[in-house]
């Protein structure tokens, strides 16, 4: 930057000296220790057999056999609740990235009564304690028959995902340029086409970002899953997980391939959200 | 952004602007409308109705459907897990926020330094969030057992101590522990706000420092603490809230228990419905902790002299 001037040594500077580098990359690796050990320790627990996890805790596994896995592939597991979780969160995917979508575009394009009202009304979402309603929409849902049912927990999920795929996708349209939009405008094309083809294809990356975070909440989601969904042939995923660990025949083994295959959607989707999640998340706070 | 001139030469100027005119009934108004439309319905509908109905439910029977005046609130308050749940969900929330706002900060700080894999860094600090809160209490459930769980491995091999501890079963460790796994899951999160907040402090307060002459510590007193402060008061709104209506994690991992040690207020709320079946004192007690964070809000708001922008 000065380039004038010898800049002092500055935190912010690449690494210049050695000592520093160590202790940061020290530090590194005691802070991936820390968040990422659990993940570790999941996948080998997954892959031993039950003679290698009872015959003693080791860090590194002298066993290895895919069992675990088989049997949850073979088991209800996949069957019944990676399947109900995939039909709501998908149903959820698109119904809140449609609605954020509809609705930012509304927010940053138009200026109409009740925009404020609006915007106040999602951050009320992430404000209102949720527990507070899981006891009425119980009762409306059982009173309605809504219960079991995978389009009340869609709709459900949809709402507790709307705010920060709205932060998202708000956040990265302002920063798509509108002059395409408007050029296509002049062109004779009507608002809504222009938008179709001139800024739609720009602002892919938040769009998709949104969906991941849509698809990763609803998959995720436990409370509302629990609640809603009694029925063993309508349980999600996350549902089925807690059965299998709080059960007392416990097969750790079994557990924790369950809890693998759990996250593996996490994964091939988090990478599309990780780096707006944040900004998404202070964009929240500070409207 | 279209500068004017350009777009009166090409008559754009008859397009709304970036944030788009104060316009009265004309066509964009109600367009705009229309577009948030769902959404606020589907908010209205999952959220703002149903919690005017529980305020509803709280003063009626909810099996016979008779009117009890205030009945269902004398129920909650005159029960003894009441009050210890209000502590719990106190030590709960403040405990988690200074563990996560001190260590945030930390690791906020630490990833704000330029090295090398810092953004693969930042990427994988994530995933602990992202993944199903079911994962994180079946890891953690699984690491602290006490019989097979590797952390009464590395205790009982390193001598700390020489019988295994029940984390989750133990009166005394169960709400210790429940706070560490859950803010192992926030600290990432909470350091990337934070990172993200360093980033848009301006490059030039830095220069101006450093001609100054101010060393590390004046750097950070008072130009990175003042902008963090100045953000992290509405992000401490956000989070108070958050960490105090979790039920999910601690639902999970002990229901509450050893001997309601771990029994928040929403975890008691919950039992009022789906344990006791009695909708009404739990109504009862959801009205009553909304009011406690409506107050603690309103609270906030006056303390720290909020702008509303």
């Amino acid at each position: 930057m000065a380039s004038s001037t010898p800049a002092p040594a500055r935190s912010a500077a690449p690494v210049r000296n050695l000592g520093g580098a160590i202790l940061r990359g020290l530090t590194l690796i005691v802070l991936l220790l820390i968040f990422m050990f659990p993940f570790y320790w999941m996948v080998a627990t997954s892959v031993q057999t039950a003679e290698g996890l009872f015959s003693g805790v080791k860090i590194v596994p002298d066993t290895f056999t895919l069992a675990n896995y088989q049997s949850v592939l073979q088991s209800d597991f996949v069957r019944i609740n990676v399947r109900n979780s995939l039909l709501i969160a998908t149903g959820t995917t698109l119904l809140t990235t449609l609605l954020a979508l509809a609705a930012s575009l509304g927010y940053l394009r138009y200026r109409y009564r009740g925009r404020r009202f609006f915007s106040r009304l999602v951050v009320l979402v992430y404000l209102f304690p949720t527990v507070l309603v899981l006891v009425p929409l119980y009762f409306v849902a059982s009173r309605l028959g809504l219960l079991n049912n995978p389009f009340g927990l869609m709709a459900v999920h949809s709402v507790l995902a709307l705010p920060l795929c709205l932060w998202i996708l708000q956040s990265y349209l302002e920063g798509v340029p509108r002059e395409p939009e408007e050029a296509a405008m002049v062109f004779g094309a009507s608002r809504a086409r222009a938008f179709r083809i001139a800024t739609l294809p720009l602002a892919a990356p938040g769009i998709l970002a949104a969906a991941a975070f849509a698809f990763i909440l609803s998959w995720g989601e436990f409370m509302f899953a629990f609640i809603m969904g009694p029925d063993p042939a309508r349980k999600t995923v996350p549902v089925a997980l807690k059965d299998l660990f709080s059960s007392y025949a416990m097969d750790w083994g079994v557990v924790t391939a369950a809890g693998v295959a759990a996250t593996i959607p996490v994964l091939l989707l988090f990478w599309l959200m990780a780096k707006y999640l944040a900004a998404g998340l202070a964009k929240g706070a500070f409207d | 952004m279209v500068s004017t001139t350009d777009a009166s030469e090409i008559g754009l100027d008859r397009l709304p602007p970036e944030a788009g005119p104060v316009v009265g009934k004309d066509r964009g108004a109600s367009t705009g409308f229309l577009l948030s439309l769902p959404a606020t319905l589907l908010i209205l509908v999952v959220i703002v109705f149903p919690f005017a109905y529980v305020a509803g439910m709280s003063l009626y029977n909810e099996a016979t459907g008779e009117f009890v005046g205030t009945a269902n609130f004398r129920r909650v308050l005159s029960s003894t897990d009441f009050l210890p749940s209000v502590r719990v969900s106190l030590v709960w929330t403040i405990s988690n926020l200074v563990i996560q706002t001190v260590c945030g900060l930390a690791l906020g700080l630490f990833l704000n330094q330029r090295f090398r894999g810092r953004d693969a860094a930042r990427t994988l600090f994530l995933v602990p969030f992202v993944v199903p809160t079911a994962v994180v209490a079946l890891m953690f459930s699984w690491m602290v057992n006490s019989t097979f769980g590797v952390f009464n491995h590395l205790i009982l091999t390193s001598g700390l101590s020489d019988t295994p501890i029940n984390f989750l079963g133990d009166p005394r460790f169960a709400l210790p522990t429940v706070v560490l796994i859950n803010c192992w899951r926030w600290i990432p999160l909470v350091a990337l706000i934070i990172f993200s907040i360093l980033q848009g402090i301006p490059r030039s307060e830095y220069e101006a420092a450093r001609v100054e002459g101010a060393g590390h510590w004046a750097t950070f007193r008072f130009i990175t603490f003042p902008y963090l402060g100045r953000s992290m008061t509405a992000i401490g709104l956000l989070g108070t809230l958050l960490t105090f209506n979790i039920f999910d994690l601690i639902w999970l991992l002990t229901a509450g228990g050893p001997v309601n040690r771990t029994k928040s207020l929403p975890v008691l709320i919950y039992e009022f419905a789906f344990g006791l079946q009695n909708l009404g004192a739990a109504a009862a007690a959801s009205v009553l902790m909304f009011l406690m964070l409506l107050v603690f809000t309103l609270l906030y708001f006056q303390r720290r002299d909020f702008k509303v922008e």
